[in-house]
């Protein structure tokens, strides 16, 4: 609990036969994580010995399966879109994840059957998704005329006029208003042999048919188009615009249904296979792990070496796995990290603890010889959130929601698990220092009740000063902690120097400065000697602070004070809640009495106000813990920095291995 | 029209100016972050780690405003 998990470093010879078991088996166990033997062999010693693996053949083939795989899926989904959830759904009842049992087949029996199942969707999807692809076309092909037409649906002509002739062209398009005198000028300076034909399109736009032979069709369009001639492009439609547009609508419904209708023909082949596709898909994934693993292993003729981190705890079990599937031909060496590896880190807390590792792998995982502050951080942060959102209608609210969360998506997802346990942490916290505080929804109340609140031992508004101190008192007992715990660690590595300036420092100082603020402010009469001594000390602190970092070093007063009255934010966000609180109490009291009917608006803004009010200051609450857990708490013993253990697994989402097989 | 004071008022005042510049000041650097990370959305966790540390400042001019009120005997 205290350090993250203790790793062995893992290596593993044995014979190439074995290898494709042995990788199998590992990837199911999911318990090690293979590291990269490769960039050593570049070192002479050992390139004498070994080569670089390199990953199996059968990937290529794999891979380009699970894109034909994706397609199909990427179709299904096109045609048959799996209704997403709504939010809340998702969140408080989501759907459990169905499940396929799949033997335990793999390598060429698998490439087999992918292909197979393959050519079978293909054969029945083929022609209907061409089909269908003609069909979209065809769909925006007819709906593009359509606008076109509309675009010109003024003009009195027929439409299959319109394009090149023997002798004549004939165009048609939009053209804006100013420049329509501008075209009849230019166009006679080219030709004579031309008619152009006006009429109103829009406000500021006129339709026109431009009629000229084919001679100076090209000379004539261009300089058209330099006025802002738009072509339209209707040569596909007949008749005049507005029985064209009637006869376009007509075939966009009749190429519609023709759709809809091989849509169906689709969904149908989508409910058929879409599972099958899936899990079939997710083995070609699991596949393909298991084969390009095998470039991190270095190998002689027969043989090849693999190398890893496994949990000290699972050292045994692994081996006793690994000789059993490699018939005992294989020698297994676990050794402890030297100091200068880069040891993965795995978090090992007990059950309850484990949804705040959350927070701590949020700021950053230890380091291996760190202590995992986990534990340090789960209880105390919900204490400081319950402390600064206090109020106990708030906080059965957050309970609630932890709840359903719980029971809902935290089944199926364990980041959501995780947000759920600590929902309800903070929750139980939060009602519980409501009821201290004698908060229910502010002073609702006294208010509106006339009830005086039981069990109040706090009240913020009245006496800020009171919490002032017990936040300043929790502030010194906390930064104390993370001295203790940085002592702790510096003992440890018989750092005895940074023990000395980073620690023992302050356990001298703060006493010391303790005795002769109490003596200065005159709070208690001290006995003359008491004080001398403190005296002393407190100098000798701060000489031994200015030896370490010059002169400088006289900051670092500031900087822990600064860190101490940092905690003063607890009475900041006490008083927000409850201030804030009071007043959406006061405005809904003062709406209340204006008018009977007015009750109903009262309790609206009732009702929004601390909705509003809930929302912000669980956030303020929540992100002011934290900090001062990131920031002050961890200056003072945590570094962090360390590589997530990830282990070498499978993970199935669709299928689940036949339990006879497995 | 209460009489008060001239001594009380000035305190009482010198507690709000307290509160009200540390948080100006604040809400300059969070403005700061906010632009920040308008510009470029990814950098939105450092914007907030360097608009809440200054607020240690003006959590120090809340203190100062309490301590200003429990001297002249307003509270507690």
């Amino acid at each position: 609990m205290l350090k993250p998990s203790r790793m062995k470093k893992l290596r593993v010879a044995t014979l190439k036969d074995h290898r494709y078991d042995l990788i199998k088996r590992l990837h199911e166990l999911g318990v090690v994580q293979i590291t990269d033997f490769g960039e050593r062999i570049g070192s002479p010693e050992w390139s004498q010995l070994l080569t670089r693996s390199y990953g199996e053949p059968i990937v290529r083939k794999i891979t380009s399966l699970i894109m034909s795989y994706g397609r199909i899926l990427n179709l299904f989904q096109t045609v048959d879109p799996i209704a997403k959830e709504g939010l809340v759904k998702a969140l408080f009842s989501p759907p459990p994840q169905k499940k396929i049992s799949v033997e335990d087949i793999c390598g060429e029996e698998l490439i087999n059957k992918a292909e197979k199942l393959l050519e079978g969707v293909t054969e029945d999807v083929s022609a209907s998704e061409k089909e269908y692809h003609l069909l979209e076309e065809k769909i925006s092909d007819l709906e593009e005329l359509k606008t076109s037409v509309e675009k010109v649906k003024n003009l009195d002509i027929d439409l299959s006029y319109v394009g090149t002739s023997r002798f004549v062209s004939v165009f048609v398009g939009l053209i804006s208003k100013d420049s329509c005198d501008r075209l009849v000028i230019e166009t006679n300076e080219i030709t004579k042999e031309c008619v152009i034909y006006f009429r109103e399109s829009s406000k500021e736009e006129n339709a026109v048919v431009i009629t000229v032979i084919n001679e100076y069709a090209d000379e004539v369009i261009s300089s058209a188009r330099k006025l802002g001639f738009e072509q339209q492009n209707v040569s596909k439609a007949k008749g005049k615009p507005s029985d064209a547009i009637l006869a376009i609508e007509s075939e966009i419904v009749r190429a519609k249904k023709e759709r809809e209708n091989v849509r169906q023909k689709l969904v149908e082949s989508a409910r058929r296979w879409r599972d099958e596709v899936e899990a079939t898909q997710e083995l070609l994934s699991i596949e393909r792990e298991r084969g390009d693993i095998s470039s991190n292993f270095a190998e002689t003729e027969e043989t090849f070496v693999l190398e890893g981190w496994v949990e000290a705890r699972r050292t045994e079990q692994v081996e006793k796995e690994i000789l059993e599937t490699t018939n005992g031909h294989a020698i297994v060496q676990t050794t402890e990290p030297d100091v200068s590896d880069d040891v993965p880190i795995k978090l090992d807390n007990p059950r309850f603890l484990r949804p705040f590792e959350l927070l701590t792998k949020m700021y950053a995982s230890p380091r291996y010889d760190e202590i995992d502050p986990t534990f340090l951080i789960g209880p105390v942060l919900a204490i400081y959130f319950g402390l600064m959102l206090g109020d106990a209608v708030y906080g059965l609210f957050i309970l609630m929601i932890g709840c359903l969360l719980y029971r809902g998506a935290g089944k199926v997802s364990e980041s959501l698990h995780d947000m759920s346990v600590i929902l309800l942490a903070i929750g139980a916290s939060t009602i519980v220092f409501g009821v201290l505080q004698g908060s229910y929804l502010g002073d609702f109340a006294p208010a509106f009740l006339g009830i005086d609140p039981p069990f109040r031992l706090l009240n913020p508004l009245k006496d800020p000063t009171q919490i002032l101190r017990i936040a300043l008192v929790i502030g010194i007992a906390h930064l104390n902690i993370g001295l203790l715990v940085a002592a702790y660690q510096n003992l440890q590595r018989k750092d005895y120097h940074s023990l000395l300036h980073g620690q023992m420092i302050w356990f001298i100082i703060q006493p010391c400065a303790a005795v002769l603020l109490f003596n200065f402010f005159g709070w208690t009469t001290l006995p003359f000697s008491l004080i001398v001594v403190a005296g002393v000390g407190a100098g000798v602190g701060i000489l031994l602070l200015m030896l370490k970092e010059g002169p400088l070093g006289i900051l670092s007063l500031t900087g822990f004070l600064g860190n101490w009255l940092s905690y003063v934010r607890i009475l900041a966000l006490i008083l927000a809640t409850s201030g804030i609180a009071m007043t959406v109490n006061i405005l809904t009291k003062m709406i209340a009495e204006i008018h009977p009917m007015a009750i109903f608006l009262a309790i609206f803004v009732c009702i929004f106000g601390h909705l509003f009010n809930f929302i912000l200051n669980c956030i303020g609450a929540f992100v002011h813990s934290l900090r001062l857990h990131y920031v002050e708490f961890f200056s003072k013993f945590y570094v962090g920095g360390g590589r997530d253990f990830r282990p070498f697994k499978a993970t199935r989402r669709y299928t689940e291995l036949m339990k006879n097989t497995a | 029209m209460i009489p008060v004071e001239i001594g009380l008022g000035l305190a009482i005042m010198g507690a709000g100016i307290a509160m009200g510049m540390s948080a100006i000041a604040q809400g300059i650097a969070a403005a700061g972050a906010v632009g920040a990370t308008a510009e470029r959305p990814e950098i939105f966790g450092k914007g907030l780690v360097f608009s809440v540390l200054p607020e240690t400042q003006a959590i120090y001019g809340l203190l100062i405003a309490i301590l200003i009120l429990a001297g002249i005997g307003l509270l507690g």
